[in-house]
């Protein structure tokens, strides 16, 4: 082996692996970063006038000017005009009469129906006004929410998930806006159809999604005024949800006469007139106590969800060394491996903690990622073998102290292994990869034997029983032929392809499957991501949800524009919860179903740091373990418990 | 309240005034780190547009806590660790993920070599290959030149931690280049 060639071999590749010439857009992105971040001690909400790259920043800039000229001369005539003299008269008996509104809050003036009810929190972002006789998004009524996306651009910072928000910043002129959010919305599989265009806004009923009738009907109106976008969402449901009936009434007129008064306003939180339900600090959103978020009733809970940012709880924050993985096991085990390779369990759902490897230096690598909790005493390891490049070693104990090394046959460089254990004796080592090989071991670890083999296999790894084995991973056009989920029928010596509905796992968008499928007998779940066809911007994530032990899989439902990267924990077949970073609400929201997807409640989680949930688990329908971060970097990851069903987490004890 | 701007308020103005000289201060050490930024954080994240993104997200960083920075000396170090931590960020985000370095832009459009194809081609797709933490180090070690200490302090992890994950990208793409290098290739000796 030639060591100083492979090195030299090594640099020149990766050289001619970096992009050679700095994109000139981005150089005059950094450039006018002082000139947009006008003040240096930094407030967060400043940010945005930095916005993401674009293209044509140096264009964007030169119409956002001649839309700021066209919108003082056309625009304000227009709005000033009939809102001075006598106001507009509703045609819809749903709205009385409408007023004024001046909302500093949010950031929004507009003319509003006088006899809806506004949202005290609304969505962190936005006010929401419900209707008479609103009785839930799973019954029957509308809602409607205001949101100014500047300034809810500016809340969500720098990495921002508002898509309408980053589209703007590239289009600021309402036609090209609109025009990349209907790009948006075909990439993300929605039906839309466009009913008014105004002056200063154009309103859209979206129907559908992936061609499955929506569950509620959203109407939108965008805007703009004084260059900040801004946007109503009308959601019916029940006889509401049907767009002849919405225009028959009279309400899609009245939508269009309030867009067309949609103006920004500096945010202010004292600017509010005519008063308004007051957000009182550190009040918050009541979340659903789990009896009602999991109970087998239909939550009620209005959609936009009553959520608002929390103020951070300064006492919630790490405890003791960082968390690199996490993991539940049993009825009430938790366990974790810290950044400095040390396994160790919790027999009491992260009471009180036991190491239980603490001794072996380079045992749990954080890059492998393969490690398997049976209980207290029963753990694996997966870690570099000595021999040769390539080659792997599992490390075990079956006394929860002790620890022992076997040796793999062959060598896998570059694959990804994967652990399962179906008892303390028998358990699967995936090792994803181009190839991929699955070996079997039925002496707890002590020796393995090569089970089967396959082509590429993701390494979202699981068996839900003796013989039947899950692989998941990414799919879709750019993967190279991998399947997003392959099941083994037969202990892992044949694979074939899982047929997701509405997916073409090979040659569609993007998909990805971040954790494993949950078969449970007859019945089980999945969720998966599909990345949006516009690059930046958020996919969907998607559920399925089988009734015979996964040969056939059904979509129960959608959570649009959500961020990859999310985490999940499925419970059963039907419950499961969802963090995901969001478009629209800036803050940490974990999503409850307690119908396979169908129907998500969000949770607005009080306790966890404002920050990416990097693991979620839960033992039962009230008690779970997140693994979070702090937003400091390198960031710190600590373990939080809930007992309430995600509602409120307290952080565990410090780790030994 | 239509006139009112939303950028700069009253409390701005003072700052303004001190603005240009140090804004351009800013804009000249940054546009002379750019290139070398932008290249690590593409070979970092194995996106482009993401290395982009997060160069802009750095600056943004860099920019706010600039008056921090006494020594511009320092500056490359420092905009450095901040896009390094960046970067991290963004891999820790997607990590659950297990990215598979498949980016046809790094795979298929890299330049050719005339000789030692093979083993080239064979490091760019073991590169791609590698795991976020793996492909992290192999960068910092052997793109941008740094001892493992330093590489240890951008990423947080131990010397130790840093070394084990260098040993095992190596062994990696070891074994595919020696796998390639027994392949009877035009032009190798």
């Amino acid at each position: 082996m030639n060591d100083e060639r492979f090195d030299s071999d090594l640099r020149v590749v990766l050289r001619a692996m970096a992009p050679s010439d700095v994109p000139p857009e981005l150089r005059q992105a950094v450039a006018e970063v002082p000139r947009r971040i006008t003040r240096p001690a930094g407030s967060r909400w400043r940010r945005w006038l930095a916005g993401p790259p674009s293209p044509a920043r140096g264009l964007a800039a030169f119409v956002m000017l001649i839309v700021a000229a066209l919108v003082l001369v056309l625009v304000r005539p227009l709005l000033s005009g009939p809102t001075t003299g006598g106001l507009p008269t509703p045609r819809s008996d749903l709205i009385s009469s409408f007023v004024e509104q001046t909302d500093g809050v949010f950031g929004y003036r507009m003319l509003r129906p006088a006899n809806w009810t506004p949202e005290g929190a609304g969505l962190p972002v936005g006010r929401g006004y419900v209707a008479p006789g609103f009785q839930g998004t799973q019954g029957q009524g509308l809602v409607m929410t205001v949101v100014n996306l500047q300034v809810a651009g500016e809340a969500a910072g720098p990495n921002g998930m508002i898509a309408q928000w980053t589209l703007f910043q590239q289009h600021p002129a309402l036609a090209g806006w609109t025009a990349a959010i209907e790009h948006l919305w075909t990439g993300d599989g929605y039906t839309f159809t466009l009913l008014r265009t105004l002056p200063n806004a154009k309103l859209y009923a979206l129907t559908a999604l992936g061609g499955r009738p929506s569950p509620v009907l959203e109407v939108v109106a965008f805007a703009i005024d004084q260059d900040q976008p801004l946007a109503i969402e009308l959601q019916g449901s029940g006889t509401y949800n049907d767009l002849a009936t919405l225009e028959a009434t009279g309400i899609v007129d009245d939508l269009a006469t309030m867009a067309g008064s949609l103006g920004a306003v500096p945010p202010d939180p004292q600017d509010v007139h005519p008063a308004l339900p007051t957000l009182a600090p550190g009040a918050s959103f009541a979340p659903p106590t789990p009896a009602a978020s999991l109970g087998a009733t239909a939550p009620a809970t209005p959609a936009p969800a009553a959520v608002r940012l929390p103020t951070p709880d300064p006492n919630a924050g790490p405890t003791g060394g960082s968390v690199a993985q996490a993991g539940l096991f049993g009825t009430t085990g938790l366990w974790v491996v810290t950044r400095d390779n040390r396994l160790i369990v919790s027999i009491d759902r992260g009471d009180s903690w036991q190491a239980i490897g603490t001794t072996a230096n380079a045992s749990f690598p954080e890059t492998q990622q393969a490690t398997f909790v049976l209980d207290a005493q029963h753990a694996w390891s997966v870690i570099p073998g000595a021999d040769a490049p390539g080659a792997l070693a599992v490390e075990r104990t079956s006394d929860g102290g002790s620890w022992q090394v076997a040796s793999l046959p062959g060598a896998y460089p570059g694959a990804t292994p994967s652990l399962v254990f179906l008892d303390a004796q028998h358990g699967y080592l995936l090792l994803s990869g181009a190839r991929s090989t699955v070996l079997r071991t039925s002496d707890g670890g002590a020796t393995w034997q090569v089970a089967g083999t396959a082509g590429p296999l993701g390494a979202e790894f699981v068996a839900s029983d003796a013989s039947t084995l899950w692989a998941g991973g990414q799919g879709g056009a750019r993967s190279a032929g991998l399947p997003v989920l392959a099941v083994s029928r037969d202990g892992g010596a044949t694979w074939s392809d899982v047929t997701l509905p509405g997916l073409d796992g090979r040659s569609g968008p993007t998909v990805f499957l971040a954790q494993p499928p949950r078969v449970f007998g007859a019945t089980g779940l999945l969720q998966v991501e599909q990345q949006s066809t516009v690059p930046g911007l958020l996919g969907s994530v998607l559920f399925y949800r089988t009734a015979d032990g996964g040969r056939t899989w059904t979509q129960t439902g959608a959570l649009p524009w959500a961020a990859q990267g999310q985490s999940a924990a499925i419970l059963d077949a039907d419950h499961l919860w969802l963090q995901a970073p969001r478009s629209s609400i800036p803050a940490t929201i974990i999503d409850v179903s307690t119908d396979a997807g169908t129907d998500l409640v969000q949770l607005l989680p009080r306790g966890l740091p404002q920050s990416d949930i990097a693991w979620l688990g839960f033992w039962d329908a009230f008690h779970g373990a997140a693994e979070a971060t702090s937003g400091d970097t390198p960031a710190l990851a600590s373990v939080y418990l809930t007992d309430d069903g995600g509602a409120t987490w307290r952080p565990a004890p410090a780790l030994p | 309240m239509l006139g009112r701007e939303l950028d700069v308020g009253e409390a701005g103005a003072d700052l303004q005034a001190a603005l240009p000289e140090r804004a351009a201060a800013f804009v000249r050490l940054a546009d002379g780190e750019l290139a070398s930024m932008y290249r690590l954080a593409a070979l970092l994240l194995g996106s482009e547009p993401e290395g982009q993104d997060a160069v802009q997200d750095a600056a943004v960083r860099a920019w706010e806590r600039f008056d921090s920075l006494h020594d511009p000396e320092r500056f490359p170090a420092w905009f450095r660790r901040i896009l390094v931590n960046g970067c991290r960020d963004r891999l820790r985000r997607r990590g659950r993920v297990r990215w598979i370095g498949l980016d046809p832009a790094l795979v298929a459009g890299a330049p050719d070599f005339a000789s030692r194809l093979a083993e080239h081609d064979a490091l760019r797709r073991g590169v791609g290959a590698l795991t976020a933490d793996q492909r992290t180090v192999i960068v910092l070690r052997y793109y941008a030149d740094l001892p493992l200490e330093e590489i240890a302090r951008l990423t947080g992890a131990r010397p130790g931690t840093v070394k084990s994950r260098l040993h095992h990208a190596l062994d990696a793409l070891h074994a595919a280049y020696d796998a390639a290098d027994r392949l009877p290739v035009e032009g190798t000796r």
